[in-house]
């Protein structure tokens, strides 16, 4: 089980660490193209689609690790007024809630991409790409989120410091 | 269903699942699915939420986002940040309060290179206020302009928030908003707001002297080389980064996203020319990036199709024509928009009041025919004041959660105070002139 767990975390963390990559890799391939444009040697005409699918499925799989982080922003007024042992309950209503969604998203994200495989729906903008490739984030980013959303309502007492720091909440 | 319960239960539901702590993102993925399984009709509207979730997001005018917050990320981990405050410190010797100047002009460099208001804000928090404090600086002339000077950063770009302002906006608007234009916008009234920073800090420091002792450091001698020298080294430079992402848009040389990846570039090679740039500091600012660009793309997805709900159960458009029955003015229907930000503002995040708000202020701006980007301006400066507005403006917990244990959150309000009148009193002056606001961009076109 340990064996297990550890790599669910190495799995969310390297889904992370591939979004971040990405969005180098995003910012190369931008000034790469800017170049190209200023210097008359034509353009990557793809670049915008590229990104774009990569700024999509980036998000849906980087979300489980910012879920286990702790990083996704919300309001946290009853978290902090109330006494631990009641925000410890509240923390695993939220977490069951959070389950609940995330299952509707895994179903219903699994229909979206089977439907798209069966009507063998493409996408086109400069490339011809199959859309059941695109959706398939969401269903796999569901299926993250399900999992952590449980191992979340089990181990409560981490995710419910004694101190709530409250400068660990996210925004920009 | 008729338009109030339509409304009422899709503001309500997203409120109170907001309320009980659930992420913003999974609230408005709840409040979504509800929605969809009632007015879009059942599972259909649902596959047709998700479909639309990736559109939203799938969308190169929001690249700009994570590009803008690759640029902080990596000026504050290289100490490129620090060392430029450190500079700017040399040069401010005689000035009554002159770390709280510091605090406000450094701030204010800062604001022009990077994208986070809550880096700004923790930064300065970190480095400045624990020596205000040893110096004897009373909390609220240490605090107050490290929280105000955090806010400015939204207004002056680049600005991550900016971006996200012109794209939200425009995705509920019949006329769009030009990310370009609405960070050019920013810049006038956030540099007049740090003005006023300035001079409110200096003229109090001149009547109280105790508020912030002149300390031992501007006692000491220091020629003009050792005074000016940083400056030229550590902050002069930096002025490339301003110059590359503000100067290629401005001369419409470059798109929002182009300049964005010039000034990530441009950062990159100035870092390298301090030999500040290492790569676990670039690995570690482009996970950082992917974290903080997830969370915000996330709540983006998740909320693509709130507003379209709104439209479609008939709740948009029944709002709309309740308050076109009081015939407001342009001039008054901003007051009441602006005293809903505020309002939020206490105790919401911006981008949750932005996807809550906009789709019924945005038609509402087209119907009176508003300027979009002088709207914009205002709407920013709102969301602003709401970062500084008790009790749960985030910027109070961020100083708070950075200050002395001994500091009380009263110390904090307080010393936020007299800023957000400021900050207001700006807001009075983009509502009432304009051309504050739509000065640069005309000269642009």
């Amino acid at each position: 089980m340990a064996v297990a767990l550890a790599f669910f975390e190495k799995l969310l963390s390297f889904f992370c660490t591939l979004f971040g990559l990405v969005l180098g890799l995003i910012i190369v391939l931008i000034c790469v193209d800017v170049a190209l444009r200023d210097l008359s040697l034509g353009s990557l005409p793809w670049l915008i689609e590229l990104s774009e699918y990569l700024m999509y499925a980036g998000t849906f799989l980087a979300a489980p690790w910012v879920l286990r982080q702790g990083s996704h922003v919300r309001v946290d007024i009853l978290f902090v007024a109330l006494p631990k042992r009641l925000a410890v309950r509240l923390e695993q209503l939220v977490d069951l809630l959070g389950l609940g969604i995330s299952l509707v998203l895994l179903y219903y994200g699994s229909a979206v991409v089977s439907d798209a495989w069966r009507t063998n729906m493409v996408a086109y903008k400069t490339w011809y790409v199959s859309e059941w490739l695109l959706f398939l984030a969401l269903p796999v980013s569901a299926l993250l989120l399900v999992i952590e959303f449980v191992l979340r309502f089990l181990r409560v007492k981490g995710v419910v410091r004694d101190t709530y720091d409250i400068t660990d909440r996210a925004s920009i | 269903m008729a338009w109030p319960a339509a409304l009422g239960l899709m503001l309500g539901l997203v409120c109170l699942a907001m309320l009980l702590g659930l992420p913003v993102a999974f609230a408005f993925f709840l409040t979504n699915i509800v929605g969809a399984v009632i007015f879009l009709g059942g599972e259909n509207g649902i596959m047709s939420f998700l479909r639309g979730s990736m559109a939203s997001i799938a969308n190169f005018n929001l690249a700009p986002v994570p590009l803008f917050l690759v640029m902080g990320d990596i000026l504050l981990r290289s100490g490129m940040a620090i060392r430029a405050i450190d500079a700017i410190d040399r040069l401010i010797l005689a000035v009554p309060g002159r770390l709280s100047v510091v605090a406000v002009s450094g701030g204010t460099i800062f604001s022009a290179l990077s994208g986070s208001t809550i880096a700004t804000t923790a930064m300065l928090g970190q480095s400045l206020l624990p020596e205000m404090l040893r110096r004897g600086y009373h909390p609220s002339m240490a605090m107050g302009p490290i929280m105000a000077i955090g806010g400015v950063d939204m207004l002056i770009p680049p600005s991550a928030l900016t971006v996200l302002l012109a794209t939200l906006a425009s995705s509920v608007s019949r006329d769009k908003v030009s990310v370009s234009d609405l960070l050019i916008a920013g810049i006038v009234p956030g540099l007049i707001m740090s003005v006023c920073f300035l001079a409110w800090i200096i003229v109090r420091c001149w009547m109280r002297p105790d508020l912030a002792p002149r300390d031992e450091a501007a006692r000491v001698p220091l020629t003009l080389g050792q005074r000016w020298r940083p400056f030229f080294i550590d902050v002069v430079p930096l002025s490339f980064i301003f110059i590359v992402v503000m100067g290629s848009m401005f001369m419409g040389w470059a798109s929002p996203t182009d300049s964005a990846a010039l000034g990530c570039l441009a950062t990159v090679v100035l870092a390298l020319c301090y030999r500040a740039l290492t790569w676990k500091i670039l690995f570690d600012s482009l996970k950082n990036t992917a974290v903080v660009t997830t969370m915000i793309f996330f709540i983006i997805a998740a909320s693509t199709t709130f507003a379209q709900i709104l439209a479609f159960s008939g709740a948009t458009d029944g709002a709309l024509a309740e308050i076109a029955k009081y015939e407001m003015t342009p001039l008054i229907t901003v007051f009441v928009m602006i005293a809903i930000l505020v309002a939020l503002g206490c105790f919401m995040d911006q981008i949750s009041m932005m996807l809550l708000t906009f789709p019924f202020f945005m038609p509402l701006a087209n119907a009176l025919n508003m300027d979009l980007v002088w709207l914009g301006v205002i709407l920013l400066i709102s969301l602003q004041i709401g970062l500084l507005t008790p009790p749960f403006g985030l910027l109070l917990f961020v100083m708070k959660g950075v200050a002395p244990p001994e500091i009380t959150m009263r110390q904090v309000w307080a010393a936020a105070f007299p800023y957000t009148v400021i900050v207001f009193g700006v807001l009075m002056l983009v509502v009432f002139v304009p051309s504050v606001a739509t000065l640069l961009t005309g000269a642009m076109r």
